[in-house]
């Protein structure tokens, strides 16, 4: 136990009420099922860009990764390099497009997005069913997380930690839904990236820069420093390094947890600010852990695990012994931050797809706005109840589903939400072909270990195999219908508009033709005349 | 040496913070040179499809 003295108390209780807080407000603003689920799609770009990444990042970036590149060196940051781009590929790619089509179909989530861009009753039972298997395996887990987090930082009981940390989870979220996770998002987003600048920028003078630190570590043992590892332990194994990079370079554009805020944003000319926004924010959250890892090497010997140490707890280790107590106490809570905002996103999600796309589509066709807004709320209220009995138990081999969860979704899904906005071939074949190999395959792969006899990450194989499948499947089955390939390109702004009525050329002509051809096109002059439009 | 590293490992670690917020830049008036063009597709687009209407109610 690190913290556990009145202050950290303090502090949590002032954070864990003003994430209830949030919740009642935004409950207050919610009053249709669009608004619960989506938030209106009235989000802005710096809201959308932190919900965003603090919806990608879990408790891992304070506490596993910094421990991983203790005891590995600099190799752990391929990780951070393919993280930190994450948010490029992610808005750059899928953002705008997605947002628009979404919103063309009528789409209130992610799964509801798969089914009417790919219809057929494969892709909505299969799709739903690899959603709500894999995610609720992620809800799990983030709550045994946030329970062994307050209780191993402030030696809470753990029963108890768990019924309050997802407590609170549940009660914002239910009250809130959407905006409510949202803004939690972003408040907990800030306290996540603050805290982690503040110890470094502290830790930096410790060690003299980064050229101390660097110098130092190669004194201490080279490989710290090279490029495949503590005593070069993955040297050559490219598909380690492909698999470390590409996983999070592309990988949550399979997540739809994280790809429905793509369809929340407000417009998608905000695509633009998203991407700054999320990617600086990624810079700073991201790399920085992982070097605090490595000056936790020279500052922290005594977490070594050959001297019984414990290298997960670097930065809070860090924390107390550079910052004072309250400042000290917020990073206790922004190790909640991270997790809370992980699981927040994952139990929204839930309770949407089993709202709309369960209730909505299989029980009650003819629901009310009210009733299908109603419906997700207790989904959201049962499912998070039922995880914390479950988290309470903890059954044998339950929080097994949790390992395959992020490939798994990622295999799964990236291939067709790509594919739905980028390919107007893309179709249902191609689709239900690449959920099914993606979900087998990475399922098969990490229960057989392959990952580590063949050196090549689960998800790696998973999306190699998955796109192939979309590819063939596609190219196999019957196109989309000459209606969704025209909303496809309606969505890509590709559509073949008219001459007469194309007044994007009106931009690229001279001030003074432009004028003439306004005023020839806005006082019908020439079809007065019996002209024909240009 | 690069801050202590060898260039290769510094280039293939520590390169990509500066180069992801530069490419992120970039991105930025590349997307917002398309808003423009889209923002007037769009237009265009609306008063197609608004024509399209009116023709339809004429005939009918």
């Amino acid at each position: 136990m690190i913290g556990g003295g009145i202050t950290e108390y303090v502090v949590l209780l002032i954070y864990l009420f003003g994430m209830i807080g949030i919740g009642v407000y935004w409950a207050k603003h919610s009053t249709t099922s669009e608004d619960y689920l989506l938030g209106g799609r009235k989000i802005g770009s710096i809201l959308t860009a932190l919900t965003l990444q603090t919806t990608s990042m879990s408790g891992y970036m304070f506490m596993g990764g910094p421990a991983q590149a203790y005891r590995e060196g600099y190799f752990t940051l391929w990780y951070a390099v393919g993280d930190g781009g994450g948010a490029i590929f992610n808005v750059g790619i899928l953002g705008k497009r997605m947002r628009r089509l979404s919103y063309f179909l009528g789409c209130l989530s992610p799964i509801e997005y798969i089914e009417k861009r790919y219809p057929g009753p494969a892709t909505r039972i299969i799709a739903a069913a690899i959603a709500i298997c894999f995610v609720y395996g992620y809800v799990l887990a983030q709550f045994l997380s946030a329970g062994k987090t307050m209780c191993a930082l402030l030696g809470v009981p753990l029963p108890v930690a768990i019924i309050i940390g997802a407590g609170v989870i549940v009660f914002y979220t239910f009250a809130g839904g959407y905006l409510a996770v949202a803004w939690t998002d972003f408040v907990q987003g800030i306290i996540m990236v603050c805290s982690m600048v503040l110890i470094f920028v502290l830790a930096w003078n410790q060690v003299g820069g980064l050229t101390g630190l660097n110098t130092a570590l190669t004194e201490m043992d080279p490989t710290l420093t090279g490029m495949w590892g503590k005593d070069n332990m993955y040297m050559g194994q490219w598909g380690v390094v492909a698999g470390a990079v590409g996983v999070y370079l592309i990988g949550y554009m399979g997540l739809p947890h994280v790809v429905i805020r793509h369809m929340a944003m407000e417009s998608p000319k905000l695509a633009k600010q998203t991407v700054v926004i999320a990617t600086v924010w990624n810079q700073l959250f991201i790399f920085v852990p992982y070097i605090i890892g490595l000056m936790g090497i020279l500052m922290l010997p005594e977490l070594d695990p050959a001297k019984g140490g414990d290298p997960e707890m670097v930065v809070l280790t860090m924390a107390y012994q550079l910052l004072p107590g309250v400042l000290a106490a917020i990073v206790l809570v922004a190790i909640m931050s991270a997790i809370m905002s992980t699981a927040d996103a994952q139990l929204m999600l839930m309770g949407t797809m089993l709202g709309r796309d369960i209730y909505q589509r299989y029980v009650n066709k003819n629901a009310s706005d009210k009733q299908l807004m109603n419906v997700s709320r207790i989904c959201i209220l049962v499912v998070g109840v039922i995880s914390v009995i479950i988290a309470l138990i903890q059954p044998p081999g339950v929080f097994q589903l949790v390992v395959f969860s992020f490939s798994t979704l990622g295999s799964s899904f990236l291939p067709s939400y790509v594919g739905a906005v980028w390919w107007k071939r893309g179709n249902t074949t191609g689709c239900v072909a690449s959920m099914i190999s993606g979900c087998i395959i990475s399922i098969v792969w990490e229960a057989a270990g392959l990952a580590s006899v063949t050196g090549m990450h689960t998800f790696f194989i998973g999306i190699i195999i998955s796109i192939a499948a979309y590819i063939i499947g596609s190219l196999i089955g019957k196109p989309p219908t000459k209606e969704m390939q025209d909303l496809i390109d309606r969505a890509a702004c590709k559509t073949k508009i008219p001459a007469g009525f194309a007044t994007v050329n009106y931009k690229d002509i001279a001030p003074e033709t432009n004028g003439v051809l306004t005023f020839l096109k806005e006082s019908n002059y020439m079809e007065e005349r019996g002209f024909q439009p240009v | 040496m690069i801050f202590g590293l060898e260039p290769h490992v510094f280039f293939a670690f520590l390169s990509w913070p500066v180069t992801y917020i530069i490419v992120a830049i970039i991105m930025y008036f590349v997307m917002g040179k398309n808003d423009k063009k889209e923002e007037a597709w769009e237009k265009a687009y609306d008063e197609w499809q608004a024509s399209l209407k009116k023709e339809g109610g004429e005939d009918q």
